[in-house]
């Protein structure tokens, strides 16, 4: 029993590893689906406004999907990780863990090496999902946008997930960490107010799928994605030693 | 020495948790931590684990940091893991992957074999005290701290756990932490009374019990024991007789050097019929009370 497979059974034995899978494939399938009959719901709702939508093409599947999956998808995939990170919140819990582990990096590390991945793979699923349904309904989408955008946003996720580290190193318990993770990325956010700073930032990975089935080129996230992973690893590095500074 | 601490002060705003705690645990004894609520046996417990920073003052651990165990009043572990896994773990992050027997053992011995695959989060307090006695055993630490470690149990499992800490005197160090002081008197050869964040006493838990009280002898005697009573009192070192409902009597004496050497001849001269004699300890209790109130 590692530390890592420790990871594998919270994700298995509570809500979060079966939250995180529906929630992301219920998005991938619903995205496309509200994209292509989003006139059709409306006026079968019996309303008289009258709305007026033009034709969907495939990218507003992909459009619908992002939309929701980077709220509500990620409001998942952040409470499930700080329940993951927080684990000073309980401090009978933590004493296990901290007479135990040989550095708070190292607990740290174990818990990244498998929540970057496990978010990165529901992503990836429900992309697959939101790619089949926009083609059975709308059309096709372009191959490469499609993979560099899964890898993109894949990145964000693994991002996001660093700053639940760096969040759970601020806060103790789950939800104070998840304000936390969510202040830390409204503070990511407001960097990109500046235009040259903005090109720069992870954020920019979350929607780079759309942004490559429009105009953009892979290329052009790179910057984004060098950025992202250094400041991840500085978030986990932070992380570390301030759990290893933090008194029970 | 396997603890020693010089000064240890552990402030909390305005309120000292710790005051001054010079403690010195040796290789091999099981050493009694006691004293009311809130006289800082946890927090003590936890600076030794090295959770908690002292304030000021010098901590010296002399075993590696990863052989000393703490085991809380109130262990948690992730509810969805089983007794096996648990203990399991607590191993693996110590000493790598665990034998299976090992940790089966261990959970037999703390009591758990019929919970071995149940999941942690239907445990009564009493089988997660259990399980945190496993955990913190399975790795064969070299300094186990132990906080109310029968807090919850029935008087059957805190039999079992008492005989568990009596056992392992000689093959590590513990550090017992109590408010129940019967079972520090049973188990602990050495005691540390701890109040307001000071340490009133350390020492040998007999040296305590015997030197703390007023020095007496019990005698028991076959019969007679008024007429054999009324000769002692004529003794000049002699300062009080009493005789107990039982027929036994007990003999306060000045110092316990001249009931040692004229005792018995005391006797003799009574034509006592002397069952046993041996000099009277104070229960622990007795002696807490003496010294913080």
């Amino acid at each position: 029993m590692s530390l890592w497979r420790l990871e594998l059974l919270r994700l298995r034995r509570t809500w979060r590893g079966p939250a995180l899978l529906v929630v992301f494939i219920f998005f991938g399938l619903l995205g496309p689906f509200t994209a292509r009959y989003l006139s059709d719901i409306v006026s079968r709702l019996g309303s008289n406004v009258q709305l007026t939508v033009t034709a969907a093409v495939p990218a507003d599947g992909v459009r619908q999907y992002l939309g929701n999956i980077m709220q509500l998808g990620l409001l998942t995939a952040i409470a499930a990780a700080a329940g993951a990170f927080a684990f000073d919140g309980e401090s009978e819990l933590a004493a296990f863990l901290r007479t135990r582990v040989r550095s708070m990096q190292v607990l740290v590390l174990a818990r990244f090496a498998v929540w970057a991945p496990a978010t990165a793979v529901v992503f990836a699923l429900g992309t697959a999902a939101a790619w089949y349904e926009t083609r059975v309904l709308i059309g096709s989408l372009g191959v490469e946008a499609m993979l560099f955008g899964t890898l993109y946003g894949a990145l964000y996720f693994a991002f996001v997930i660093s700053l639940v580290a760096l969040a759970a190193s601020i806060a103790r318990g789950v939800l104070g960490t998840v304000v936390v993770t969510y202040a830390l990325i409204a503070g990511v956010s407001l960097l990109g107010l500046v235009p040259t700073i903005g090109e720069w930032l992870p954020g920019r990975l979350a929607n780079a799928m759309l942004g490559l089935l429009t105009d953009a080129t892979p290329a052009q996230y790179v910057r984004s994605a060098i950025v992202g992973a250094v400041a991840a690893s500085l978030a986990l590095w932070v992380a570390g030693i301030r759990l290893s500074h933090r008194e029970l | 020495m396997t603890v020693m601490t010089r000064g240890l002060r552990k402030q909390y705003g305005a309120h000292a948790a710790l005051d001054g705690v010079d403690m010195e645990v040796t290789h091999g004894s099981v050493y009694g931590l006691v004293g009311p609520n809130g006289s800082g046996k946890t927090t003590l417990l936890s600076i030794l684990a090295g959770l908690r920073r002292p304030t000021e003052g010098e901590c010296s651990i002399n075993v590696p940091r990863e052989r000393v165990v703490l085991a809380p009043d109130t262990p948690q572990f992730e509810p969805w893991l089983t007794a096996r896994e648990v203990v399991a773990l607590a191993y693996s992050l110590v000493l790598g992957t665990p034998p299976p027997e090992r940790v089966e053992q261990t959970l037999d011995e703390a009591g758990l074999t019929d919970a071995l695959d149940r999941r942690v989060g239907g445990f009564s307090r009493g089988m997660l005290q259990r399980l945190g006695l496993a955990a913190a055993l399975v790795a064969d630490p070299e300094l186990l701290l132990l906080d109310e470690p029968a807090a919850a149990l029935d008087p059957m499992g805190r039999r079992e756990v008492l005989d568990l800490i009596a056992r392992e005197r000689g093959s590590r160090t513990v550090v017992f932490s109590s408010h129940i002081l019967s079972d520090v008197q049973e188990v602990c050869d050495t005691v540390g009374i701890l109040r307001n964040g000071r340490l009133l006493y350390q020492g040998p838990l007999a040296q305590l019990l015997t030197g703390s009280a007023a020095p007496h002898y019990l005698v028991r005697l076959r019969d007679r024991p008024d007429q054999v009573a009324q000769v002692l009192r004529d003794v000049p070192w002699v300062r009080s007789v009493d005789i107990s409902r039982g027929g036994a009597i007990r003999v306060a004496v000045s110092r316990l050097e001249d009931a040692e050497c004229g005792l018995p001849a005391a006797l003799a001269r009574a034509n006592a019929r002397v069952v046993s004699f041996r000099p009277g300890e104070a229960s622990l209790e007795e002696v807490f009370l003496e010294i913080t109130t």
